[in-house]
């Protein structure tokens, strides 16, 4: 894993990593984790979602409730999410 | 009032005839009939008054005031305290919803005296709060709940339940919600109560259930958002778990008080029990457990007001930990009575089984040690070392963990379920250089070890592989650790904090601090050497005048007027 996303990182960017990343916590996969089917599906509901959170925190270098994850349940909802997010956050902190 | 007034109070109502009286409370446990009049006792003195935060017009202000309290109660009887304490837990998700309106009509009732429930639990769904099979459905403007709630505490005497149920019928953390029902003013036959549960502790408290049938309730009886209801809970569990651990505390020093009168008393083979340098080492192992609980319990409470952002964690490990402690505790005071651990009649120590019996339970209700621990250890990523640290916000640990500290104002708006820091095992490195630079007793060098402990956790916790679903084995073996080390350090904060007490009996040489870092060490999976001699030191403190009630601080905190 990258150790933090670009500062022009692009919507696109942002879905495939999360992809990547929900894939390592679900290594047994047949298939690419599908950007527009439910995390829950995946197990990452509730159990694992502080260490996913975290994860996606540092990456971004913004700060992220393991909530988001649950508002914004799918790779798609959530990259949506996480680049107004991090947009917004940047602001704030100029 | 006072905790100590209180714990007077409740030594008064213990002489025969009383409400407290050992002999009706062992005959209430016996025929499994409700201690009605302890609990009547308590709601004359004014004990719901501290279940309502100030704001809504009660007296509930600190954590640690809310342990004083409901230690004074457990120390007498631990049924008693869990039976009128149930109603804390109970209201703990409207207080931290923060919706005013819910939250000042709740406080007339509790304030009334009016017991109130918290329907988590049901049948054959364990501790998986997602799995829940209650409904609500909407109906006009209000809501329609049908399922059972079982085994639930106060389910049946309380006119009130505070119900986590499912709206949305696809579940999943967004699919729960919270309300708060008023069994008075559903429409009848729709809210059935379940049969008591026959248990082998606390069989006296109101263990038993209740069944919504289409049961109708208001617009008004949904507590925080829909949807909102499984945060909502995890985040009340922080306070509700914090606060029970004072059931432990008080558990122990009921059993220190019956270990230490026998060990003076009892002779065998023409000496005192107590000049046994076996029967000394057993008790001050024990007297070690009891401080070391007290020391990660004070922290926690404190922690709730100071740092409740990390009280996810702080709160895990403190009901992982303080339960099983105590229950460690009380089997080395029941080695020392033997024969008398176990039978029921005889005078003075027939009420140490039924503490034994009855403190099962705290390890059990409002999540497991293994929840907890499972809790902490899907957390541990987050606290890995390296994270980028977020600038504390608030001030040292070993500035707020003063027993005079006046701890900041509950803010539960602040309450959440990804911890970013630990300052209380954040502070260990330089809490143990500012010991090395003071050492008492030679507890620098049980302190170096532990130090080294917390150095290997942080690199097995930064090997952690991502994964879904529950903790592996070791990852629990992880988190099992980190509750050691946390222990370690908030023996080692309370320490520093309170240069004031280092002159007491139980704190000359650092000697509580000694016992409590043996422990942690244990804990750990080593064997320090000076343990032995640590806790013979300890069975003696028990055995002096000082030993009448062993407590970090002597006395309770005090609550403010």
């Amino acid at each position: 894993m990258e150790n933090t996303a670009s500062d022009t990182l692009t919507l696109d960017e942002l879905e495939r990593w999360l992809v990547d990343r929900v894939g390592e916590y679900v290594p047994d996969l047949d298939a690419p984790v599908d950007p527009q089917q439910e995390l829950g599906e995946y197990g990452l509901d509730s159990v694992a979602v502080v260490a996913f959170a975290a994860d996606v925190e540092d990456w971004l270098g913004i700060q992220v409730e393991p909530t988001a994850v649950w508002d914004h349940p799918t790779v798609a909802r959530l990259a949506a999410y996480l680049l107004a997010e991090r947009e917004q956050q940047r602001a704030a902190t100029a | 009032m006072s905790t100590s007034e209180l714990a007077a109070e409740v030594d008064l109502w213990s002489r025969p005839g009383g409400p407290f009286d050992p002999a009706l409370l062992a005959a209430h446990d016996e025929a499994e009939t409700f201690p009605a009049q302890a609990c009547a006792a308590l709601d004359q003195w004014g004990l719901p008054d501290h279940y309502v935060p100030g704001r809504h017009g009660g007296r509930l202000e600190r954590l640690d005031e809310v342990h004083g309290l409901l230690r004074a109660v457990a120390a007498r009887d631990l049924t008693v305290a869990v039976a009128h304490g149930k109603t804390f837990l109970g209201t703990a998700s409207v207080w931290a919803a923060g919706d005013s309106a819910a939250a000042a009509s709740l406080a007339r009732h509790v304030l009334a005296g009016e017991p109130v429930a918290w329907g988590l639990t049901e049948p054959d769904r364990g501790s998986d709060l997602l799995s829940g099979e209650v409904t609500a459905v909407r109906d006009g403007s209000g809501w329609r709940l049908s399922g059972r709630k079982w085994p639930v505490n106060n389910a049946t005497r309380g006119r009130f339940v505070c119900v986590l149920a499912r709206t949305d019928p696809g579940g999943g953390p967004r699919g729960f919600s919270v309300f708060l029902v008023d069994k008075d003013a559903t429409p009848r036959g729709t809210v059935r109560h379940l049969p008591k549960v026959p248990t082998h502790g606390i069989r006296s408290a109101d263990i038993s259930g209740v069944e919504f049938r289409d049961a109708r309730v208001p617009a008004h009886a949904l507590i925080g958002t829909v949807g909102g209801g499984l945060e909502l809970v995890l985040k009340s569990l922080q306070l509700t778990r914090v606060a029970c651990v004072a059931l432990s505390l008080g558990a122990g020093d009921h059993a220190l008080e019956i270990g230490r009168d026998f060990l003076a008393e009892r002779r065998l083979h023409g000496r005192r029990l107590a000049d046994l340098p076996h029967a000394r080492a057993v008790a001050g192992r024990a007297v070690a457990r009891q401080l070391l609980a007290e020391a990660v319990s004070f922290t926690a409470a404190r922690a709730a007001h100071e740092v409740p952002e990390e009280l996810s964690t702080v709160s895990a490990i403190t009901k992982a930990l303080v339960p099983t402690l105590v229950q460690g505790q009380l089997r080395l005071v029941g080695e020392l009575l033997g024969a008398r651990s176990f039978l029921t009649g005889v005078d003075g120590y027939g009420g140490f089984a039924k503490i034994e019996r009855d403190h099962q339970v705290v390890g059990i209700f409002d999540g497991s040690t293994w929840v907890n621990r499972s809790a902490l250890a899907t957390s541990l990523p987050a606290l890995r070392p390296g994270r980028r640290p977020r600038p504390g916000t608030g001030r040292p640990v070993r500035e707020w963990l003063r027993a005079d500290h006046e701890p900041a104002a509950l803010d539960l708006s602040r309450l959440g379920v990804m911890p970013r820091r630990d300052s209380v095992l954040g502070a260990l490195g330089e809490l143990v250089a500012a010991l090395t630079a003071e050492p008492p007793g030679g507890a620098d060098r049980l302190a170096a070890r532990l130090l080294d402990a917390h150095g290997d956790l942080g690199t097995r916790i930064a090997a952690l592989r991502p994964a879904a679903g529950l903790p592996a084995t070791a990852t629990m073996r992880l988190a099992e650790r980190y509750e050691w080390c946390f222990a370690g350090a908030a023996a080692l904060a309370v320490w520093a904090a309170n240069p004031q007490a280092h002159d007491r009996p139980a704190w000359r040489e650092g000697l509580w601090l000694r016992g409590a870092l043996a422990l942690a060490l244990e804990g750990l999976g080593t064997r320090p050497p000076e343990a032995n001699a640590v806790f013979d030191e300890l069975g003696r403190l028990l055995l002096s005048d000082d030993g009448a009630r062993v407590s970090l601080f002597g006395t309770p905190v005090e609550v403010s007027a």
